[in-house]
C-alpha cells in the first residue's frame, strides 16, 4: 500500500500549498490512473478536517454572536454551566479558520492564524496563572464586552490554544524535520485532544478537576468539545500528512471508526449533559455554587486589590492631595464595574475627594447616618483591616456595600479609603447570565440578613420560594455551606434552587446544541463515507485498473504476438525480397492483368527503374528501352501457346535517371516510349549491321547489357500471367570475345617467335653488310676525290708520278677486287634483307591491326598471302607453301578473323606435316587455292600430312579439342574458326582428309553477306549452304546443331521452346 | 692464324659475316658453309689436313641437321673446336638447347665486335687449356655443363635476381636427396659459418639456415668443384675447410656481411686443379676421343718452377673467368675466383669477396709451420693488399683465425 501511495504522491503536484502532499493514504490503492478521482479523494480527507475546522470556527462564532446579543443562555446545555468566555469563542474563530485555510491550501493563513492563536492562548495562560488581565479580548469587543471584564479564559483553555497555535506555527515551520516535526504535531494534537476529552469527560462524571483547574475557572463544556473537534481534525490533517507515522497503518474503515466514534462520543456526552434528575440538578447547583463563587470571589477579590492599592497610594503620599487621589479614584471607578462612588474619610470623618456618583455631601451623610457604615468604618480603623459594612439600601432598591479601607502611616490613622459598592449590577453579572433562569438564587449574609434574590422559572415557585428562602434561610444557609462569598471582613452565603419544572425540560438552546452535534456527526459521518466512497471508487478504480491492466497486458500480449508473426511474415516477404534480389537473373512478374508485381534489383539495375515506379504499373506501358517488339512477341506467343519461351541477346539500356523520373511521373505516354524504343532498336540494328558484333556491346553505352530470357506462364489454364526471367550474358559474351581475343594472341604469340627469328635474320646480314659497306666505303672516298685529277690528267695523257704515289697510297690495302663484287651485292642483300623485315613487319600488321576489325571489303587473296607471310617460320622447315588464287571478287567479311581463320589452319597444316616428316629433311607441301563458286568463295587449305584420325574427326571444331601436347595448343583454332565462319560470315567451313595423304579444309564465304533476317530462324541458310556443301563421301560438314555458337555474331537468335529444343546451348 | 667455320642455312647471313669480316681476313682463316652436314664435312677435311678448326659459329634452325645435332657432333668428333651459336631464336627453350651444346650463346643481329671477343676468348680459353694440358683441360671444355637435372634453371636463377625464393627453394629439393654431398657442404658451412650451420645438419636446416639463394650459390660451387676439380681427396678437403674457417675469421674481424662471406666461400671452391701437364695426377677423365693430332706437347709446363707456375695460375684464371658465366655465379664470385690465382692480373676495383679470400689463401700458406711458404705466393698478395690499403693484416687475421680455431676445437670437442 505504501508503494501506491508514494506513486500517488509523486504524481501530484509537488507545490508546498497542495494539502494534497499527505497522500491519499488510506482511502486509495492507488489509482495512478485516476488523478481525477484522487484530486477527489484528497479533498473528501482533508474535507472532514475542513469540516471539523468549520464547526469549531461556527462553535466560536455562534458563541460570539451570542455574547454580542447577550443571549448567552441560548448556548448553554443548562442553567449551571458558565458560558464560553468570548476570548475562548474568539481563539476558536480563530483556530477553526486556520485548520479550514490550511485544509484549503493557504498554510500562511493557517501559520498567522496560529501564531495569533498561540499569542492568544499564552497570553491568556499568562494573565490566569498571574491572576492579572490584561484585556486583550476586550479591548477587540469595544463597548459590547468590554465594559464587562469578566473573567478571562481559564488555564487548561489557555493551554489547549497555546497548544493548538504552536502545533499550527510548527506545521508551517519551514526547516523542521519531518520526523521530529511529525512528532511534535502528533503530540500537540494528542496534547489538545486530550485535555479537551478530559474536560467534556468531567462534566460527564461530575469531576471539577478534570475541567476547573486549580480552583480558579473552569473549562466549559463547549470548549472542551472544540477542543477535541480540533484536535480531531488535527489528527485528520496529520494522518494526510505525507510521511506521517499513521499514515499506511491505518486501514480505511479506521475513517468510519473515528467518525462514528466522534459522533458517538459528542451525543453521549450532550445527553448526559443535558439529562435532568434531581442529582443532576443538585450537583447543577454545586456546580453553580462553586463556579458562580469563585467568579464572585475572583472578582470581588480584585476590586478590593484595587481598593488596596488605591490605599496603598495614599499612604505612601503621607498626605492624600484630592487632585492626586481624585484622577487615581476616577481611574478605579472607570475600571470597575460595580462602584458607585470613592472617597476620602480623615479620622475626623470628613468625607473629601468624593468621586462617582455622590457627592461629598450625601456621601458624609450617607456614613455619618448609617450606623452600620459607621461601625464599618470603626472596625476598619481598629483592626486596620479592610472592612465592608452590611449592604444599605440608599437610594430606592439598590443595595449598597461600603468598604473601608483603612489608611496607617506608621501606627497613626490618617483616614481610610471609602468605595461605594453597588451589588447590584455584580451579582446581576454573574447570576443571572451565569445561572440563567433556571435557578432561583438567594444570598443572604451570615447572619441571615438577604440582600439579594434572584428569581428564575414561574412567579409562583418564585414566590414560595421566598418565603421559603425567608423562613428557612438557616437551613439554606447550612445546605449551601459551599456557597460562600468572601468579601471584606463579611461572607455571604448563597442559596441557590433548580427550578425542575424548567429543567426538566428540554431547553431550546440544548436542542440546538443537539442538532449542531448531530450535524456534526453526519457531516462528519458523510465526509467520512465520502472519502470512504472515495476510497471504494478508488478500490473499484484500482480493480477496474487492474482489470483494463490485465486485458491490456493481454492485449499487448496478443499484440505482440500479432507483431512477431507480422514481423515473422515482413521477415519472410524480406527473405524472399532479398532472395529475389539476390538472384543475379533478372525477374519481372506480370499478373493477369498485364500489371507487374515482381520486380528484382538486378530488373532495377538494367532498366534504370526502380520497383516503386514500376510495381503496379501496365508492363507493356512501362518506358523499358529493349526489343520491345521481340519480347511483345514472345509474351503474346507465351500467353497463347502457354509454353516456356526463350529469346537470345537482347539488349537492355537503362533508363537515364531524369528519363526514368518523366518516363512515370509525368506520364509519358506509351507510345512515345515505344516509338522512341523502336527508334533506338532500329539504331541499334543499324549499328549491329555494321559494327562488329563482337564489339557491339561495348562499342555501346557502357551500361547497355545483353539478356537471354525466357517468358514463363505463370498461370496454368492460359492465363494472361507471366514471368520474365533473364540472365545477363553480357559477362558470358565478354569472356567469349575474351576467350577469341586469347585465342588470336595465342596465334600471334605463337608466330611471336618465329616472327623475332624472320626478323632477326635478315638484320643479322644487314647490318654485316651495313658494317662492311661503310668500312669498305671510308678509304675509297680518297681515291673518290683523286679521280677528277685523275680525269684532268687522262685529258692530258700525263700522269703524273706524284698523283701515282697518291692513287697508290689510297688503294694501298683496298682489296678493289673485292669490293667491286661485294658492295653491290651487300647493298642488294641490304634491300632484300630490309624489304624482309617491311614485308613481316607489314604482315603482322595486316594479320591483327585493331584498325580492321570492323567489316570491309577485302581482297581474301591478299589476307591469305599475308597469313603465309607471317607463318613462314612455323613451315619453313618442313613445308612449302603452293598457292592457287583464283579470280574472286573483293568479299564483304571481318578480314581480322578471317586472317586468324587462315593462320589457324595453316598452322594446323604445318603441324600436320611437321608430324609426319619430323625433323629429317623431308618436306611436305601446303596448298592453298581459292575460287569463286556462285557468290560463295571458296578456300581450301590442303596439306600432305597424315588425315584425321577416325575418333576425332567429330570433335576437331569443338572447343578445347586438342591433339596437340599440353602447353602447344589450347584447343580453340578450329572452334574459333568455326565461330568466325559460321556464326560471323554465314559461310560454312568442312574438311575433307584422308589418313596417310593428308586433309583439305574448304572454307567457304559469301561474297557480300545478305541483311541478316533477325527475327526468322537466322541460322537456317548458313545451315542449308553447309549442308549443301556436302558431297564427298568422306565430307564431315559440321552439323549445324553441334556447332558452337558465339552468340554476339547473332542477335535476338529465337531459341524455340525449351521443352520442345532439345538442342544445347554452349 | 685462327680458323673459323660459319654455319648458316640464309645464304645471305654467311655472306654478310664474309664481307664484314673481311677485314680480319690477316689472323682468321674463315670459312662459310650452308649445312650441318656440310660443315661435319668441312671440320673433318681440315683436320685430315692439319689445320682443324679452332671455333665453330652455327646457326641454330637449319633444315635437315639443325646446330644442336651439329654441335653436338662436333663436340664428339672435334673436341678441341670451340663451339658458338649464332641465332635469330629468341625463345628461352631454344636457347637453352644451344646452351647446352656450345659454349657461347649469341643472338642474332650479333654486333661483329662481340662475335670477335667472343671468338677471340674461346681461341684463349682453348690455348689456356692447351697449357695446362689438355687431359685435364677436357672435362672443362669438351662438355657442356650438363651435370645435372635442370642446370639450365639453376643457372638462371642463380644469375637472376628475379626469381622468388619459390623457384630457387624448388630447384634445390633436387639436390636434397643426395645426404653425402650434403655432408660434405655441411662440413664446409660449419666451418665458415659456425653460427648458422653446425655439422650434420640435414639439407632442410642447412637451407633454411643459409637462406635459399645462398645456398644455391653454394651448393652450385661444389658441385662445380665435383666437376672440376678432380677427384675430392683429403688434402683438398681439408684445405677447403681451413679457407673457409679463415674466410669466416677474416670476415669476423673485418666485419664482413654475411653476402660477402658467401660469395667468399662460394669463390673458395671454384677451382681448377689444372696445374701442369707434367704433374702425374692421373685425373679418372672420361676417356675421351683424343684427336688424332693432339696439340702439339705443351711446350710451357716442360720447365716446371716458379714462372711456370705463374703462367699456370694466369691460364686458369683466363679459365674460370670464361667459365664460370655459363654456370650462373655472380660477377663478384667470377671475380673472386678467377682473380684469386693470380691477383696481380685483375682489375684495380676490390671486391670483398677477393679480400676475403686471399688473405685465407695467405693464412693457409702459413697454417703449417713445417712448410714454409712459398715466397712469390705470400709476396704478390701481400703487396697486392697492400696496394689496397690492407696494409699488414696478416697477424691480426691469424690471431682472428687462431681465436676461430680454438673455438672450433672447443665446440666439436663438445659436441
Amino acid at each position: 500500500m505504501n508503494s501506491p501511495t508514494g506513486r500517488t504522491s509523486a504524481e501530484s503536484q509537488p507545490g508546498p500549498a497542495r494539502p494534497a502532499d499527505g497522500g491519499v493514504a488510506s482511502a486509495t490503492s492507488a489509482t495512478s490512473a485516476a488523478s481525477r478521482g484522487h484530486r477527489d479523494v484528497v479533498r473528501g480527507n482533508y474535507s472532514s478536517a475542513v469540516l471539523l475546522g468549520a464547526a469549531v470556527a461556527f462553535l466560536g462564532g455562534a458563541f460570539l454572536f451570542n455574547w454580542y446579543l447577550n443571549e448567552l443562555r441560548q448556548m448553554m446545555p443548562s442553567g449551571g454551566f458558565v458560558p464560553m468566555q468570548y476570548n475562548t469563542a474568539l481563539g476558536f474563530v480563530i483556530t477553526g479558520l486556520a485548520v479550514v485555510a490550511h485544509c484549503l491550501g493557504r498554510p500562511r493563513v493557517a501559520f498567522v492564524a496560529g501564531a495569533a492563536a498561540a499569542g492568544l492562548g499564552s497570553l491568556s495562560l499568562a494573565e490566569g496563572l498571574l491572576g492579572h488581565s490584561v484585556h486583550i479580548v476586550g479591548a477587540l469587543f469595544g463597548g459590547s464586552i468590554a465594559g464587562n471584564s469578566g473573567p478571562t479564559m481559564s488555564v487548561n483553555t489557555s493551554l489547549c490554544f497555546a497548544l493548538t497555535g504552536a502545533l499550527l506555527v510548527t506545521w508551517r515551520a519551514p526547516g523542521a524535520r519531518k520526523r521530529w516535526r511529525t512528532a511534535v504535531l502528533g503530540s500537540l494534537a494528542a496534547g489538545v485532544v486530550s485535555v479537551g476529552f478530559l474536560g467534556l469527560l468531567g462534566y460527564v462524571t461530575h469531576e471539577g478537576g478534570t475541567y476547573g483547574w486549580a480552583r480558579m475557572s473552569a473549562m466549559e463544556a463547549h470548549t472542551a468539545l472544540g477542543f477535541v473537534a480540533l484536535g480531531t481534525a488535527f489528527f485528520v490533517m496529520l494522518m494526510r500528512m505525507k510521511d506521517s507515522p499513521v499514515v499506511g497503518t491505518l486501514p480505511g474503515w479506521s475513517a468510519w471508526m473515528v467518525g462514528i466514534g466522534v459522533a458517538v462520543l459528542t451525543m453521549t456526552l450532550w445527553t448526559s449533559l443535558t439529562a435532568s434528575d434531581a442529582r443532576t440538578s443538585q450537583l447543577a447547583e454545586t456546580r453553580l455554587h462553586s463556579a458562580a463563587l469563585s467568579h464572585t470571589n475572583q472578582t470581588v477579590q480584585s476590586h478590593l486589590r484595587a481598593l488596596k492599592r488605591l490605599a496603598l497610594r495614599c499612604k505612601g503620599e503621607g498626605r492624600v492631595r484630592p487632585s492626586d487621589f481624585g484622577a487615581d479614584a476616577s481611574t478605579l471607578l472607570e475600571e470597575t464595574p460595580g462602584l458607585s462612588s470613592i472617597a476620602f474619610i480623615d479620622p475626623g470623618g470628613n468625607v473629601f475627594g468624593a468621586q462617582g456618583l455622590h457627592d461629598d455631601r450625601t456621601l458624609e451623610m450617607s456614613i455619618g447616618e448609617r450606623q452600620e457604615v459607621r461601625a464599618a468604618l470603626r472596625m476598619a480603623r481598629d483592626e486596620r483591616l479592610t472592612t465592608s459594612s452590611d449592604p444599605v439600601s440608599l437610594f430606592g432598591p439598590t443595595t449598597d456595600l461600603f468598604v473601608f479601607v483603612p489608611v496607617y502611616v506608621g501606627d497613626t490613622y490618617r483616614g481610610a479609603l471609602v468605595c461605594e459598592h453597588d451589588l447590584q449590577p455584580f451579582l446581576d453579572w454573574i447570576f443571572g447570565d451565569g445561572v440563567g433562569r433556571t435557578f432561583d438564587v438567594d444570598v443572604c449574609t451570615l447572619n441571615g440578613q438577604p440582600f439579594y434574590s434572584r428569581r428564575g422559572g414561574a412567579s409562583a415557585r418564585r414566590e414560595a420560594r421566598a418565603s421559603a428562602a425567608a423562613g428557612a434561610s438557616g437551613v439554606a444557609a447550612q445546605e449551601a455551606a459551599d456557597g460562600r462569598i468572601g468579601f471584606a471582613d463579611k461572607v455571604w452565603i448563597m442559596s441557590s434552587l433548580a427550578d425542575v419544572t424548567v429543567v426538566g425540560g428540554k431547553n431550546v438552546s440544548n436542542t440546538l446544541i443537539l442538532w449542531f452535534g448531530m450535524f456534526l456527526a453526519v457531516a462528519l459521518a458523510f465526509v467520512i463515507r465520502k472519502s470512504g466512497l472515495v476510497r471504494q471508487r478508488a478500490v473499484s478504480l484500482a480493480v477496474a485498473n487492474r482489470t483494463i491492466e490485465e486485458r491490456s497486458t493481454s492485449l499487448r500480449v496478443a499484440n505482440e504476438s500479432l507483431r512477431a508473426t507480422e514481423s515473422e511474415l515482413t521477415r519472410a516477404a524480406r527473405a524472399q525480397r532479398r532472395v529475389l534480389d539476390s538472384l543475379s537473373a533478372m525477374l519481372i512478374g506480370v499478373d493477369d492483368e498485364g500489371r507487374v508485381v515482381e520486380w528484382n534489383s538486378v530488373a532495377s539495375d538494367l532498366f534504370g527503374l526502380g520497383d516503386a515506379q514500376v510495381l503496379g504499373q501496365v508492363f507493356d506501358d512501362l518506358p523499358l528501352c529493349w526489343d520491345r517488339e521481340c519480347v511483345r512477341e514472345a509474351v503474346a506467343r507465351c500467353i497463347a501457346t502457354g509454353e516456356r519461351l526463350r529469346r537470345e541477346n537482347i539488349t537492355v539500356t537503362p533508363l537515364p535517371a531524369q528519363e526514368a523520373l518523366r518516363g512515370t511521373g509525368t506520364g509519358m505516354t506509351a507510345d512515345s516510349v515505344d516509338s522512341a524504343g523502336a527508334e533506338e532498336d532500329a539504331a541499334m540494328d543499324a549499328d549491329a549491321t555494321e559494327a562488329d558484333a563482337a564489339a557491339k556491346v561495348p562499342a555501346e553505352s557502357a551500361q547497355s547489357r545483353v539478356v537471354s530470357i525466357t517468358v514463363n506462364p505463370t498461370q496454368t489454364g492460359g492465363g494472361r500471367g507471366f514471368a520474365i526471367i533473364g540472365s545477363d550474358v553480357t559477362e558470358r559474351q565478354m569472356l567469349e570475345m575474351q576467350l577469341h581475343q586469347a585465342q588470336k594472341l595465342e596465334s600471334v604469340g605463337t608466330l611471336a617467335a618465329g616472327i623475332a627469328h624472320e626478323i632477326n635474320t635478315p638484320m643479322q646480314f644487314v647490318s654485316d653488310n651495313l658494317r662492311f659497306v661503310s668500312q669498305s666505303v671510308m678509304p675509297l672516298t680518297s681515291v673518290l676525290q683523286l679521280i677528277p685529277e685523275l680525269v684532268d690528267c687522262s685529258r692530258n695523257g700525263v700522269l703524273p708520278t706524284e698523283l701515282a704515289a697518291r692513287l697508290e697510297l689510297a688503294t694501298h690495302g683496298v682489296d678493289v677486287a673485292f669490293l667491286a663484287d661485294e658492295l653491290p651485292a651487300a647493298l642488294d642483300e641490304m634491300q632484300e634483307g630490309v624489304n624482309r623485315v617491311t614485308t613481316i613487319v607489314r604482315a603482322m600488321k595486316d594479320f591483327s591491326h585493331p584498325g580492321n576489325q570492323g567489316r570491309q571489303n577485302a581482297d581474301l587473296n591478299k589476307a591469305i598471302s599475308t597469313t603465309v607471310s607471317v607463318a613462314r617460320n612455323e613451315y619453313k622447315y618442313h613445308a612449302d607453301v603452293e598457292t592457287d588464287f583464283g579470280e574472286i571478287p573483293l568479299a564483304d567479311c571481318y578480314v581480322a578473323d578471317l586472317n586468324q581463320v587462315f593462320l589457324n589452319l595453316l598452322v594446323n597444316a604445318a603441324h600436320a606435316i611437321k608430324d609426319v616428316v619430323g625433323d629429317g629433311a623431308g618436306r611436305g607441301t601446303i596448298r592453298i587455292s581459292t575460287r569463286l563458286d556462285g557468290d560463295m568463295i571458296e578456300i581450301r587449305v590442303a596439306d600432305t600430312g597424315a588425315g584425321i584420325p577416325e575418333h576425332a574427326r567429330s570433335k576437331i571444331f569443338d572447343q578445347f579439342f586438342t591433339t596437340k601436347g599440353v602447353g602447344k595448343g589450347t584447343g580453340l583454332g578450329l572452334a574459333i574458326a568455326r565461330a568466325v565462319v559460321i556464326d560471323k560470315h554465314k559461310g560454312s567451313i568442312r574438311f575433307e582428309t584422308e589418313l596417310g595423304k593428308g586433309t583439305t579444309f574448304i572454307v567457304r564465304i559469301p561474297v557480300s553477306s545478305q541483311p541478316e533476317d533477325n527475327e526468322g530462324g537466322p541460322r537456317a541458310a548458313p545451315a542449308a549452304s553447309t549442308s549443301a556443301a556436302a558431297g564427298e563421301p568422306s565430307d564431315l560438314s559440321i552439323p549445324h546443331d553441334a556447332a558452337p555458337q558465339f552468340p554476339a555474331a547473332n542477335p535476338h537468335a529465337v531459341v524455340d521452346p525449351i521443352p520442345v529444343s532439345g538442342e544445347p546451348q554452349p | 692464324m685462327n680458323r673459323i667455320l660459319f654455319v648458316d642455312d640464309e645464304q645471305r647471313v654467311l655472306s654478310g659475316l664474309r664481307r664484314q669480316l673481311h677485314a680480319r681476313r690477316a689472323s682468321w682463316e674463315m670459312q662459310f658453309v650452308d649445312g650441318g652436314l656440310a660443315a661435319l664435312a668441312e671440320l673433318a677435311r681440315a683436320v685430315a689436313a692439319g689445320m682443324p678448326y679452332d671455333v665453330i659459329v652455327s646457326d641454330m634452325r637449319m633444315p635437315g641437321m639443325d646446330g644442336a645435332q651439329l654441335l653436338a657432333r662436333v663436340s664428339s668428333e672435334f673436341p678441341h673446336t670451340g663451339r658458338l651459336v649464332l641465332s635469330g631464336h629468341a625463345d628461352p627453350d631454344r636457347m637453352q638447347l644451344a646452351r647446352s651444346c656450345a659454349h657461347r650463346y649469341l643472338q642474332k643481329p650479333c654486333p661483329p665486335e662481340t662475335l670477335e671477343a667472343e671468338v677471340k676468348q674461346a681461341v684463349e680459353v682453348r690455348e689456356a687449356l692447351d697449357r695446362l694440358g689438355w687431359e685435364a683441360a677436357c672435362a672443362v671444355w669438351c662438355s657442356p655443363p650438363k651435370h645435372f637435372e635442370h642446370c639450365a634453371s639453376v643457372f638462371a636463377a642463380l644469375a637472376s635476381e628475379a626469381d622468388t625464393d619459390d623457384v630457387v627453394a624448388g630447384l634445390l629439393a633436387s639436390f636434397t636427396h643426395d645426404t653425402a654431398f650434403w655432408a660434405r657442404l655441411g662440413l664446409v658451412l660449419a666451418a665458415a659459418f659456425p653460427a648458422q650451420v653446425r655439422p650434420g645438419a640435414g639439407a632442410a636446416a642447412t637451407i633454411a639456415a643459409m637462406g635459399t639463394r645462398n645456398i644455391l650459390s653454394l651448393v652450385m660451387a661444389l658441385r662445380f668443384s665435383d666437376a672440376f676439380g678432380g677427384p675430392p681427396d683429403a688434402s683438398r678437403q681439408t684445405a677447403d675447410l681451413v679457407v673457409a674457417q679463415h674466410i669466416a675469421a677474416i670476415g669476423a674481424c673485418e666485419n664482413s656481411g654475411l653476402e660477402a662471406l658467401v660469395q667468399a666461400v662460394t669463390a673458395s671452391m671454384l677451382r681448377l686443379p689444372l696445374t701442369a701437364p707434367t704433374a702425374p695426377t692421373a685425373p679418372t677423365v672420361p676417356t675421351v676421343p683424343t684427336a688424332p693430332t693432339a696439340p702439339t706437347a705443351p711446350t710451357a709446363p716442360a720447365e716446371a718452377g716458379a714462372p711456370s707456375g705463374a703462367a699456370a695460375a694466369a691460364d686458369r684464371s683466363t679459365v674460370l673467368s670464361w667459365l664460370l658465366p655459363t654456370w650462373g655465379f655472380k660477377d663478384a664470385v667470377v671475380a673472386a675466383a678467377a682473380c684469386r690465382e693470380a691477383p696481380a692480373l685483375c682489375p684495380p676495383a676490390t671486391s670483398g669477396p677477393l679480400v676475403l679470400l686471399v688473405g685465407a689463401d695467405l693464412l693457409l700458406s702459413f697454417s703449417d709451420p713445417a712448410v714454409p711458404p712459398d715466397e712469390a705466393f705470400v709476396g704478390a698478395r701481400m703487396a697486392w693488399l697492400g696496394e689496397r690499403g690492407w696494409a699488414e693484416p696478416r697477424t691480426r687475421w691469424a690471431a682472428a683465425a687462431s681465436a676461430c680455431a680454438r673455438k672450433n676445437s672447443s665446440e666439436n670437442s663438445l659436441t
